[in-house]
């Protein structure tokens, strides 16, 4: 739902990078996105290709990694990737964790020029 | 063509902003609690209903956060207490950033809590740290108890749960047992009090639970 101000943080982020890089172009930006952090990957892509207009990453191409939800049982320290969380701990069967991965908005890499 | 690796966070700034409020709010010994919820489930209200049991004895302050308007603002403004108000013109959370321009408003050192209240969403506002000490999540009972697994971000980011407009429970369906179960599941660690600001049912151990946190603050302050 903030995709705006993800694709406004992407830009200014990867702006600040630049000036170290010193690169002409940039092709692409590889994002890692967790499947909590609350972003739809089209909506992104349509405000990144819009605020990056007139910026070095117009015409930029996002990829996008999947972060899993993450978490950890709080009964036996299990680690364990999950997909629903309804779904109680598979080594002890305890219903109750923390989650420790999943809401990740990072900037991976980017392929420049 | 080649490849530069970035390994950065995209809310990299909004976390360097928060970490200096947070600093400023130590330095100032002001408890910052910011207040999260789906529109609705009453955050203004149980922050009026917490001001007439802490307020004079403790000095706060409160930062409004609204997509549209200045109501809520109005509403607080009523007990004489600093208010600043942050319209986020369509945005659906608050950031470091407008933060940072609120405080300047407020007396913050003469502060002994301060309130900031999101816009309400559950979504969004669960990836913005903006330097609070307690994020609190209030649930009315009239949004149904899968709530917490819904939105497990910003359940388990919360440290207190508040299970609002209680006084509804004889009128509606819903599972208050599971509704708390679903929480724990992905956050242990919470804090459940079960509230109304219809009757002021819990609002007595909510307020406890503030003054509580403020004093544990203080003692391990080292100013």
């Amino acid at each position: 739902m903030h995709e705006a101000t993800v694709a406004r943080n992407i830009i200014e982020v990867i702006e600040s990078e630049i000036s170290i890089a010193n690169c002409k172009k940039i092709y692409s930006v590889k994002l890692r996105i967790g499947e909590l952090s609350g972003i739809y990957p089209e909506s992104l892509e349509y405000y990144f290709y819009e605020l990056s207009k007139n910026t070095i990453l117009e015409n930029a191409k996002l990829y996008f990694e999947k972060a899993p939800i993450k978490v950890k049982c709080t009964a036996c320290s299990a680690e364990f990737e999950i997909q629903n969380l309804d779904y109680d701990c598979p080594n002890c069967k305890s219903s109750q964790y923390h989650i420790i991965g999943g809401d990740e908005l990072e900037i991976i890499n980017m392929e420049v020029e | 063509m080649e490849i530069i690796t970035v390994e950065q966070k995209i809310l990299k700034k909004n976390d360097e902003i928060a970490t200096e409020l947070r600093k400023k709010f130590d330095e100032a010994n002001v408890l910052v609690i910011n207040m999260v919820s789906s529109p609705g489930s009453g955050k203004t209200s149980i922050i009026e209903r917490t001001l007439k049991i802490i307020s004079p004895a403790l000095s706060v302050g409160v930062i409004e956060g609204d997509i549209q308007t200045s109501l809520d603002a109005e509403r607080i403004a009523q007990f004489n207490i600093p208010v600043a108000q942050i319209i986020t013109n369509g945005t659906c959370h608050l950031e470091a950033r407008m933060i940072e321009q609120a405080v300047n408003q407020l007396p913050l050192k003469d502060l002994d809590v301060l309130f900031i209240e999101n816009v309400g969403n559950l979504v969004c506002p669960s990836s913005y740290y903006l330097g609070e000490h307690a994020r609190v999540v209030i649930m009315s009972v009239t949004e149904g108890e899968d709530k917490p697994l819904k939105y497990p971000a910003m359940f388990s980011k919360s440290c207190v749960l508040l299970m609002n407009k209680i006084d509804l429970l004889p009128h509606i369906i819903f599972d208050i047992a599971k509704a708390k179960k679903f929480a724990l599941k992905i956050n242990p660690d919470l804090k459940i009090y079960e509230t109304s600001c219809y009757d002021n049912t819990g609002i007595m151990q909510w307020c406890d639970w503030i003054t509580n946190e403020l004093k544990l603050r203080r003692c391990n302050s080292p100013s």
